[in-house]
């Protein structure tokens, strides 16, 4: 099975001579959502900028549905959407004109953009929030714009990055739920993310970046393997991986 | 470190950034239009003041143009939103940095009154009083007033409640629409000088007592400090471009509706977004209102055709420039980047929409010329010339802009 997302050997940063990234590589598939684990500053947001096409590795590919950016950059924004962990908005457009907006940029039949925000407005509970702008959300509800207007996307490669901060119990339950159901239909999930638990529960693989080099990847039984600690949940494998990095 | 040197360094650090900006205003092409437009203006000044009719209340407009800029006394603190963490404990210490504050803010609104007061010297002379030295009288006194005001108004700034607050502000107002009416009435000194002593008195025994009764109001102040100085970035941003300035969003529901006109399909995302942009964010649509509408005095108040058809030009030109920064409008977003949209989008977008707006401008313009001038001839080369220059110039400015980034 060929993979929709497959990262082979990359380095690469801000500057050539001191890459971030040394000589990664993973695949994200079809059906899969797959855990981007690791430390503040190792190496989890300039992979994301990687794959989203905002940085360029010097050595490796990167390649979405068999393509790489430069080959297309058009059919590979098409094929991807992204929920910053930073919230970014535009502060002149309302909660609608947001969701408008990225329907619009991305190409999404117009009847088909009023049923799907009708529905994600519903879910997230911003039904009220319509004509709001975006000073006077919350972090949270700012996140909440970023995630609907991801999913009214409905790519075929999600990329998130730590989506889980500021936002409360019921929206951290509606988003997990809608990622399943993505999962099933077909599409694949990257997901940066510091809350271990939830990734143990959700994640099918896990890919562990520590100082910008690929500590472990796999399943969970595979990483307790690796490890040589079976039985051993994701928190304490990742303690155990870091430490063993920092001797 | 002293409350004396923290203020001192405090503006220290502002005024080096802003004489870059003022560097950059006195360079800038906008500057330069209006300096001919002061020109022209300073040309025609007497001709003005020999129109204007004998009946014109010139004494109750100055007295309220100087009442207002006498009761709208804000205090710039230097304070930064950090401050609240680690000046907070030091309250007590700080009496002598706020006083060096009020004193400041007093001196440098002072001088924009002394300046308005040399502006409209020639109009005091003729109406209010042909003797020289009662100008002199009439400028200290304000000077007098406006410390008075800046004192109180550090001292309402104490009160918890805004409407308290808003109490006191007219209450200073309807004191200084009297001390200003008997200065420009030029009634006898002492009547002036008997409202100032009753001021001093006011001061001394009511908002004096506040400064110990009440604490500062951290909260207030700062959105006090944060409101002068987005003012100071708005204005340096009609010359230049300056990144990250806070400013208020408007929903301008009306205007804006007419860009939900605007067909549902890919080739209109940054149409729509630059368009919502213009008429919500910062103060792009009150610019090109104002100029627009400048435009058409100016061209209906020119003694002569062709200097309002030189105007017409002059206007587009300063509007242009106005319009033109939008384009980095999204610069600090990484979203547009993500889109799935061809290259070059953005740009004629972009280019299409001012285009739009500057034509607007020149019909507007061309039509005043020929109400007011009843002339075909400049009528019609205003119409073409204005266009063709609008089409070239959106263009040329855009590249030059882009090649400086």
């Amino acid at each position: 099975m060929s993979a929709l997302l497959n990262i082979e050997g990359i380095t690469g940063g801000y500057s050539v001579q001191k890459p971030v990234l040394h000589d990664v590589s993973f695949t994200v598939h079809t059906n899969e959502i797959v855990g981007l684990i690791g430390l503040n500053g190792a190496g989890k947001s300039t992979t994301i900028k990687h794959v989203l096409g905002l940085m360029e590795p010097s050595k490796g590919s990167i390649a979405l549905n068999g393509r790489t950016f430069v080959e297309d950059p058009e059919a590979y924004r098409q094929a991807l959407s992204f929920i910053p962990e930073t919230p970014i908005l535009y502060e002149e457009l309302n909660l609608w004109e947001h969701l408008q907006l990225a329907a619009m940029a991305y190409g999404i039949d117009e009847d088909v953009f009023e049923r799907r925000a009708q529905e994600l407005l519903k879910t997230f509970r911003m039904e009220k929030m319509k004509r709001w702008f975006p000073s006077h959300f919350s972090k949270g509800m700012r996140q909440k714009v970023m995630i609907m207007c991801a999913f009214l996307v409905d790519p075929e490669l999600y990329v998130v990055d730590e989506p889980f901060v500021g936002l409360d119990p019921v929206a951290i339950q509606s988003l997990l739920d809608r990622m399943t159901e993505m999962k099933a239909n077909g599409a694949g999930i990257l997901m940066s993310t510091h809350i271990l638990t939830t990734a143990e529960k959700y994640c099918d693989r896990f890919v562990l970046l520590h100082d910008g080099v690929l500590k472990m990847k796999g399943t969970l039984e595979e990483l307790q393997q690796q490890a040589g600690m079976p039985g051993q949940s994701l928190d304490d494998i990742y303690i155990a991986v870091t430490k063993e990095g920092s001797e | 470190m002293s409350p004396e040197k923290l203020w001192g360094e405090r503006v220290q650090a502002f005024w080096d950034t802003a004489f870059r900006y003022l560097r950059l205003i006195g360079n800038s092409g906008f500057m330069f239009a209006l300096y001919i437009l002061v020109l022209v203006g300073s040309y025609y000044y007497s001709t003005f003041l020999e129109w204007l009719p004998e009946t014109f209340p010139v004494v109750f407009i100055l007295a309220a143009v100087f009442s207002l800029l006498l009761t709208r006394s804000p205090v710039r603190t230097f304070l930064k939103e950090g401050d609240l963490v680690f000046l907070l404990p030091l309250e007590m210490r700080l009496r002598s940095y706020f006083r060096a504050s009020v004193l400041y803010s007093a001196a440098f609104q002072t001088a924009g009154i002394v300046v308005l007061m040399v502006v409209l010297s020639p109009l005091f002379l003729d109406r209010i009083s042909s003797d020289g030295s009662y100008w002199f009288y009439t400028v200290a006194l304000l000077a007098l007033a406006k410390l008075w005001n800046s004192a109180c108004r550090w001292a309402e700034y104490r009160l918890q409640d805004t409407k308290t607050r808003d109490m006191h502000v007219w209450l200073r107002l309807i004191v200084n629409a009297v001390f200003t009416f008997l200065l420009f009435q030029a009634a006898p000194l002492y009547f002036t000088l008997i409202v100032l002593a009753a001021m001093v008195f006011v001061y001394k025994f009511y908002y004096e007592p506040l400064l110990s009764k009440h604490r500062v109001k951290w909260q207030q102040v700062l959105e006090m400090e944060e409101r002068l100085l987005t003012t100071f970035y708005r204005m340096a941003n009609m010359f230049t471009d300056v990144p990250h300035i806070k400013g208020t969003v408007k929903e301008r529901r009306w205007i804006s509706r007419w860009v939900d006109r605007l067909p549902y399909r890919r080739q209109s995302v940054f149409t729509f977004m630059y368009a919502k942009a213009f008429i919500r964010a910062r103060d792009y649509f009150g610019i090109y209102i104002r100029l627009t509408t400048a435009a058409a005095v100016f061209i209906y108040a020119s003694p002569n055709v062709w200097l309002a058809f030189g105007l017409l030009f002059l206007f587009i030109f300063m509007t242009g420039q106005q319009l033109l920064t939008l384009y980095f409008h999204f610069d600090t977003k990484a979203l547009p980047d993500l889109y799935p949209l061809p290259h070059g989008l953005k740009r004629s977008s972009f280019l299409t929409l001012v285009e739009q707006l500057l034509l607007v401008q020149t019909v507007v313009s061309a039509v005043m010329l020929f109400v007011f001038h009843t002339a075909w001839l400049p009528f019609a080369l205003g119409l073409l010339a204005g266009s063709g220059f609008t089409l070239w110039y959106v263009r040329q400015q855009l590249n030059t802009k882009l090649k400086l980034k």
